[in-house]
């Protein structure tokens, strides 16, 4: 640190206040002993227990925060889903609607299902399929294979629901 | 490593041995900066806390210092601030007026045992209270750290013909004072 000319003080001084020219400059604080030669250790000290406190409370201070942050969600959440049903109301019922007619026909189809009415499309509507590769309710007829063969074949593999869906669908 | 200046010091701080340098920074500075802590707060155990946070404040910021300005016009900057902030604290924290603020600091230096002065200079640091808050620093950096106007211009960021004024005014109202009885 660069100190101003005592010259340029003194002169300073005397312009401006020239009482004041002959007052003390010594100073009259005192520090107890060997302060200065322990601050700094001292200081050390703060500053490293600071950086072990920091340490130590990371985890839990991250634990408060994901605490915090997912009360936070929840409620953001809470209330967008709130004013989204508040808002959307006849939408919602709407496709609920739909949803129930379907589910409704869907069980209803279950319901009255009768296996022996695909069988009978199999036999009657769709004999010319038999001599065919065709696949029919997702199964592959085989030329080699006798009709009784055929049905069993399809008793254990067919799967009938994609065309039930798709009759449900058509109905609707 | 005393003959250090304080670029190096900051070179060391930020090239692998911050805890050395930041020792060796504080052994250069610290007495300039109680010393000035202390003339504002007269409390012996206020100015050592001071003292503290302003160190660790520098610690805590010392990567950011880019050596623009000088290190203890910075290390000033900070300390000034600090025991300004810890007097408005004390002022709030004790509904006590400003008036009051500088009546009790006065009241201090009767009791403060660590105030070894004569009646001359307990007189003259009773004067030096009197002053508003920046007029204060401003003359306590000038007549007790002889420090340069541009230089506490860079510490207050007032300009150094505003300092010279302050400065001017301080020191009459000393004189005016110490001639009073």
């Amino acid at each position: 640190m660069e100190k101003e000319k005592p010259d340029i003080l003194k002169k300073e001084l005397l312009d401006q206040a020239p009482g004041m020219s002959n007052a003390p400059k010594d100073n009259p604080f005192e520090v107890p002993k060997d302060y200065f030669e322990n601050l700094p250790v001292r200081i050390q000290q703060l500053k490293n227990s600071r950086t072990q406190r920091s340490h130590r409370t990371i985890w839990g201070y991250s634990q408060q925060k994901v605490l915090a942050y997912a009360a936070a969600l929840a409620v953001l959440v809470s209330f967008g889903l709130s004013v989204f049903f508040l808002t959307h109301d006849d939408d919602i019922n709407d496709l609920a609607g739909i949803e129930d007619d379907y589910y409704e026909s869907y069980f209803s189809y279950i319901a009255d299902y009768d296996e022996a009415h695909y069988y009978d499309v199999v036999l009657n509507e769709e004999n010319d399929i038999l001599d065919s590769e065709d696949i029919f309710f997702g199964v592959m007829w085989e030329e080699d294979m006798e009709e009784d063969e055929y049905f069993e074949y399809l008793l254990d593999n067919m799967d009938i629901y994609p065309y039930l869906l798709e009759e449900i669908a058509d109905n609707n | 490593m005393d003959h250090l200046d304080d670029k190096e010091l900051l070179d060391m701080f930020k090239s692998g041995n911050p805890d050395y340098a930041f020792n060796l920074i504080m052994r250069k500075y610290q007495q300039n900066i109680y010393w000035h802590v202390r003339r504002l707060l007269i409390d012996h155990d206020d100015s050592n806390d001071v003292v503290q946070n302003v160190f660790l404040k520098v610690w805590e910021n010392l990567d950011d210092f880019r050596g623009d300005a000088k290190m203890y016009t910075w290390l000033y900057r900070i300390a000034t601030n600090e025991a300004l902030s810890f007097l408005k604290k004390k002022q709030k924290r004790f509904f006590i007026p400003l008036v009051d603020v500088e009546e009790s600091l006065a009241n201090k230096l009767e009791s403060d045992q660590y105030f070894k002065g004569d009646e001359i200079q307990k007189k003259l640091q009773k004067a030096i209270l009197k002053l508003p808050e920046k007029q204060r620093i401003i003359f306590n950096l000038r007549y007790f750290d002889e420090m340069k106007y541009d230089d506490m211009s860079e510490i207050l960021g007032t300009s150094t013909g505003a300092l010279k004024a302050s400065y001017h005014i301080a020191a009459k109202k000393i004189e005016e004072f110490l001639k009073s009885g």
